[in-house]
């Protein structure tokens, strides 16, 4: 089966700000996701509809890690002055057709499955692909990779109650991700048509540029942010 | 109701990871989502008369690349892990609360200040008003002292609001005591009432002044104690004296 869109990466210095104000201008609800196993970021989900979410991630603990080891997205977002889109992620059903995928790129599948701790307890765990020797994650280079979920899409974070907010909209999933680059380098790199994912494409470097979001009341909702490939 | 404890606070490296453990620990869940600027609280309600612990350490790290004596407090209290830093005293009007500023020679920070900054927010954007006293830069918590607040709409306190499910989960029924350093005479000279220990469930261990431990009482379940560490072990108070 072809991937589909599972989640977005909004990289942060604020993950509070940042959650807070999207909701503010979108309308879009969010709510805390909790920690990830490095137990040095903080996440806030952000429901699309359509089994999508943005996830927006920050450095949250200020002992845990030195300036110089801070995550790319965290000083990119710094660098940008607002947040920054680093990643698109991508889902399959199953680790056999998550194990091709990182075959056909060289790689294998991350050898440590990725783990959240949500505030309410059950632990949410992953694993994604493409692992590449000696090569950062495909997003640094504006490119997705792909996940699998262990058997809890019952639980996807795109599913879970947001935080009452005045003013919201209900999300109504993903109509268009704006994409740099071309659709031949995107095809060639996903092994699949980038339509079937509403990718269109704007030429500048690789890497996300807006998405559209469908709502119930206001149309659709243009989310936009630098690339993390943009110079800045 | 007279003075009585209205919260706790805890300050805490990193208020995930505190949040999470102090669940596992105790069973008592909290809700998350508040916070002002830099900095982010979880909160652990702990039943009636409506107490509460907050979890509360910095979440925009790059923030502390600018330091202030605030800051840096906070810094050294949470180096090496989570420190009890507040004691925060409630009484039921602003009268009172003025007698408090008047008796600490201070003023009351107002509950409507206009600049949003200077408020905790929930994540939907509201603000529980409240008002405290003493006023002034350099904060009472950082003297191991409590402070007084007065909130002018409780029916959106922060200790009612509805936390996250977790497993294990106890009903706490509130406050049972409080472990303080210092004397009682010192506390008594402070708030400038003759019987703090029997008014406000503390009792004093004559260590560096400070929050030692809370005692909270659960359903059906034993009581449960809570044991950190007071600030001024971390930090001593005579570094943030004049």
């Amino acid at each position: 089966m072809a991937a589909v869109l599972d989640h977005i990466h909004m990289g942060s210095a604020n993950v509070y700000t940042s959650a807070y104000n999207l909701t503010k201008t979108t309308g879009i609800g969010h709510y805390d996701g909790g920690f990830m196993s490095s137990i040095t970021v903080g996440h806030k989900a952000v429901p699309l509809g359509g089994q999508v979410y943005i996830e927006i991630e920050s450095v949250i603990d200020p002992f845990a890690v030195t300036p110089d080891k801070e995550p790319w997205f965290y000083k990119k977002a710094l660098k940008a002055g607002t947040e920054i889109w680093s990643g698109l992620c991508l889902r399959v059903d199953t680790m056999e057709e998550l194990g091709e995928i990182a075959k056909r790129h060289g790689g294998t599948i991350s050898p440590k499955a990725g783990r959240r701790t949500r505030p309410d307890g059950p632990g949410v765990k992953f694993w994604s692909a493409p692992s590449i020797a000696g090569k950062g994650s495909p997003w640094e280079d504006g490119k997705p990779n792909w996940y699998c979920w262990e058997d809890r899409m019952y639980c996807h974070p795109s599913g879970q109650p947001v935080i009452n907010t005045p003013g919201m909209v209900n999300p109504m999933g993903v109509e268009y991700l704006e994409m740099g680059g071309t659709e031949q380098q995107m095809a060639d790199w996903l092994g699949q048509d980038p339509a079937t994912l509403k990718m269109h494409f704007n030429g500048k470097s690789l890497g996300l540029y807006a998405v559209g979001v469908k709502t119930d009341t206001k149309g659709t909702i243009e989310i936009r942010r630098p690339s993390a490939t943009q110079p800045l | 109701m007279p003075l009585h404890i209205d919260h706790i606070s805890l300050a805490s490296p990193n208020i995930f990871r505190s949040a999470d453990a102090l669940c596992k620990e105790t069973g008592l869940g909290y809700w998350t989502g508040e916070w002002i600027r830099d900095t982010a609280v979880h909160i652990v309600p702990l039943g009636p008369p409506g107490n509460f612990i907050e979890i509360s350490g910095f979440v925009d790290v790059h923030t502390l690349r600018e330091m202030d004596e605030h800051k840096q407090w906070i810094l050294d209290i949470t180096e090496t892990g989570d420190h009890f830093n507040g004691l925060c005293l409630g009484v039921d009007s602003m009268e009172e609360l003025e007698q408090f500023a008047k008796h600490f020679n201070s003023t009351v920070n107002v509950p409507d200040n206009p600049d949003p900054r200077t408020h905790f927010q929930r994540a939907n954007g509201y603000i529980l008003p409240m008002a405290s006293t003493p006023s002034g830069k350099r904060s009472v918590w950082m003297k191991g002292l409590p402070n007084v607040y007065f909130y002018p709409d409780r029916t959106h306190h922060s200790s009612g609001q509805p936390v996250h499910p977790c497993e294990g989960m106890v009903r706490p029924t509130g406050i049972k005591w409080v472990e303080y350093g210092g004397t009682e005479e010192q506390m008594a000279k402070w708030l400038g009432i003759p019987n703090p220990g029997e008014q406000l469930k503390m009792k004093f261990n004559g260590k560096s002044l400070g929050l030692w431990a809370v005692c909270v009482g659960a359903e059906g379940k034993p009581d449960i104690v809570i044991r950190r560490p007071a600030a001024s072990e971390a930090a001593p108070v005579e570094k943030y004296a004049d």
